[in-house]
């Protein structure tokens, strides 16, 4: 399932004296089972924008088509369109609501007007894609979860109502490496086993390092690059000018190589990271220089 | 160096008398020195957040002692005396900013506390500079950055001049920049005003510069001592929940690989030192 955005301009409390511009015309085409890491300083329209690919925002200058369908047209049915494209808000765990872990993951399909059976198989299967055992978490309260066991119950919440589009939006802010970890792993599950497509807001640069096959960085409402990750984080010094970081590894690497050091200076992880450096030290110690 | 903040025998439980009563802190002991910047971490649920907020009696304890400056949290008609001497600062700067002048803002911790205006006047002047937040002074705060809102937070904190700032997951919401700018000013006020910071975080790079990292887990410290004596512990933070920083990953992934690197790697700088000494 595809988004294309064309020439979207959005303004807040427009006609208001308090009016305030926050995107600039802004095109850009999501093709159907991308993992796009979207990525940008604080208030630079990074949510304005993901929030208009669902319908929580509708186009009034400008247009946004998901599969085809012009999001601002009377016809297109934007109730099945918010199903189609799940949005996991930041810190999503304050919108569990129900008093059990099952409850507020049936919430969505229920109000679909799914059978009894269909609703228990989503609930089943959407425990299962976040990681949480049904006879374990079923029944449980709320209250009594972790922060990174309520965030996959959040995102299971979301993924009952059988979206081909997941906007997640910096879904690892404030977990514990471990709780991080699992939901990274769960995003990557999403997208790999089921190709789901993915638009990933964070502000952890390693994160997206890791994730995103392509970036798409906004800055004061505009897209300010665009590209394949390497490519993005290779370019170091624009992104450290409008208040981005790259990833440690980078920083590592571009350091190495400023003392002579014949490495890569774009990659992404750890491992990547170790096995650069390992190529170029022993191949120093391996072979003779011929000149 | 002398105690700031004693902690003795501490006990928290959650929906005491109900029918779910939870154990958030058991037995915890910890002595904070005046003057130092402490880290502490832990998985979700910890207990880390449940600990801070007895510093400044927010929270009083089931069972134990915590004293500030050697006044009892429990006392409840000194817990004025008890915030004046430490300041809390959260994940969310959104919930912190209550007024729409960042000046103002800054100026309304030192007014609660009744102080004369042309001291309130300085005060602000002094905690915006330090924060280097002087020239936004007249803005409207929703209008900054993350990691300016949370610098006047911060600032806001610092006007009522504690002894001590707790910070709570302060760079949870931040991006990269904003994040850097909240360490940084969490720093600056340890080394030049004196003053001991007390930082919760979930990001590992945060802490390696602290005077000492406490680890807690299941409401209990497992592990105090110095960043190095800490991520030496590699299996141990791990199983934790933890992790150690990226650097040292990397020194890890290249030791297991033959390759020789320093011992004790927390920051990039340390490893790229290590594997190619500037001349």
């Amino acid at each position: 399932m595809s988004i294309i955005v064309e020439n979207l301009n959005h303004r807040y409390k427009a006609g208001t004296p308090f009016e305030k511009q926050v995107l600039f015309g802004i095109n850009l085409a999501i093709g159907d089972g991308e993992f796009v890491g979207l990525i940008g300083p604080t208030q630079s329209g990074k949510t304005t924008l993901a929030q208009h690919f669902n319908g929580l925002f509708i186009a009034k200058d400008g247009k946004v088509l998901v599969d085809g369908k012009n999001l601002a047209d009377k016809e297109t049915d934007i109730v099945a369109v918010r199903h189609q494209v799940g949005y996991v808000f930041q810190s999503p765990e304050h919108q569990l609501f129900k008093e059990t872990v099952g409850e507020d993951i049936a919430f969505g399909p229920v109000n679909q007007k799914c059978s009894k059976d269909e609703v228990d198989h989503r609930v089943r299967e959407s425990m299962a894609l976040v990681g949480l055992d049904y006879d374990i978490f079923y029944k449980r309260d709320i209250f009594a979860l972790s922060g990174g066991q309520k965030r996959r119950a959040a995102i299971a919440g979301v993924l009952a109502g059988h979206p081909r589009v997941l906007v997640l939006d910096d879904p690892t802010a404030g977990l514990d490496p471990r709780g991080r970890e699992e939901i990274l792993e769960v995003i990557g599950r999403l997208h790999e086993e089921r190709d789901m497509t993915i638009v990933f807001i964070s502000n952890t640069m390693e994160d997206v390092a890791r994730m995103a096959k392509r970036i798409i960085v906004m800055n004061e409402g505009t897209i300010f690059a665009e590209g394949a990750t390497r490519e993005i984080f290779s370019e170091w010094e624009k992104l450290r000018e409008i208040g981005l970081g790259v990833p440690e590894t980078i920083v590592i690497m571009q350091q190495l190589a400023g003392r002579g050091m014949k490495v890569p200076v774009d990659t992404l992880t750890v491992d990547e990271t170790v096995e650069a450096i390992v190529k170029e030290m022993t191949g120093e110690r391996g072979q003779a220089q011929w000149s | 160096m002398d105690k700031l903040i004693e902690v003795k025998d501490l006990t928290f439980v959650y929906g005491r008398g109900t029918k779910q009563p939870v154990k958030a802190l058991k037995n915890v002991n910890l002595d904070i020195m005046r003057g130092e910047f402490l880290t502490i971490l832990g998985h979700n649920g910890s207990g880390k957040s449940t600990l801070a907020r007895h510093f400044n009696g927010l929270l009083t304890p089931s069972k134990g002692e915590v004293l500030v400056d050697g006044i009892s949290v429990k006392d409840r008609s000194k817990l004025w005396e008890i915030r004046k001497r430490v300041g809390m600062v959260f994940q969310n700067p959104d919930n912190q900013i209550v007024s729409t002048v960042v000046e103002e803002d800054v100026a309304f911790g030192p007014e609660n506390l009744g102080i004369p205006a042309d001291e309130i006047r300085q005060r602000v002047d002094w905690a915006l500079e330090t924060l280097n937040m002087t020239e936004y002074r007249r803005e409207e705060p929703h209008q900054l950055s993350g990691g300016q809102k949370q610098r006047v937070a911060i600032a806001g904190v610092l006007a009522t001049r504690p002894e001590c700032i707790v910070l709570d997951e302060p760079t949870a919401l931040l991006d990269p920049i904003g994040r850097n700018e909240v360490i940084e000013a969490a720093k600056k006020l340890n080394r030049d005003e004196g003053i001991t910071v007390v930082l919760i975080t979930h990001f590992m790079n945060e802490a390696i510069e602290s005077d000492r990292i406490v680890v807690m887990d299941r409401g209990e410290i497992t592990l105090s001592g110095t960043p190095r004596d800490i991520f030496d512990q590699v299996e141990l933070i791990r199983e934790l929940g933890l992790d150690i920083p990226m650097a040292t990953q990397i020194a890890l992934g290249l030791r297991q690989r033959g390759i020789q690197v320093a011992d004790h790697i927390l920051a990039a700088e340390e490893l790229v030192n290590s594997l190619c000494p500037s001349s």
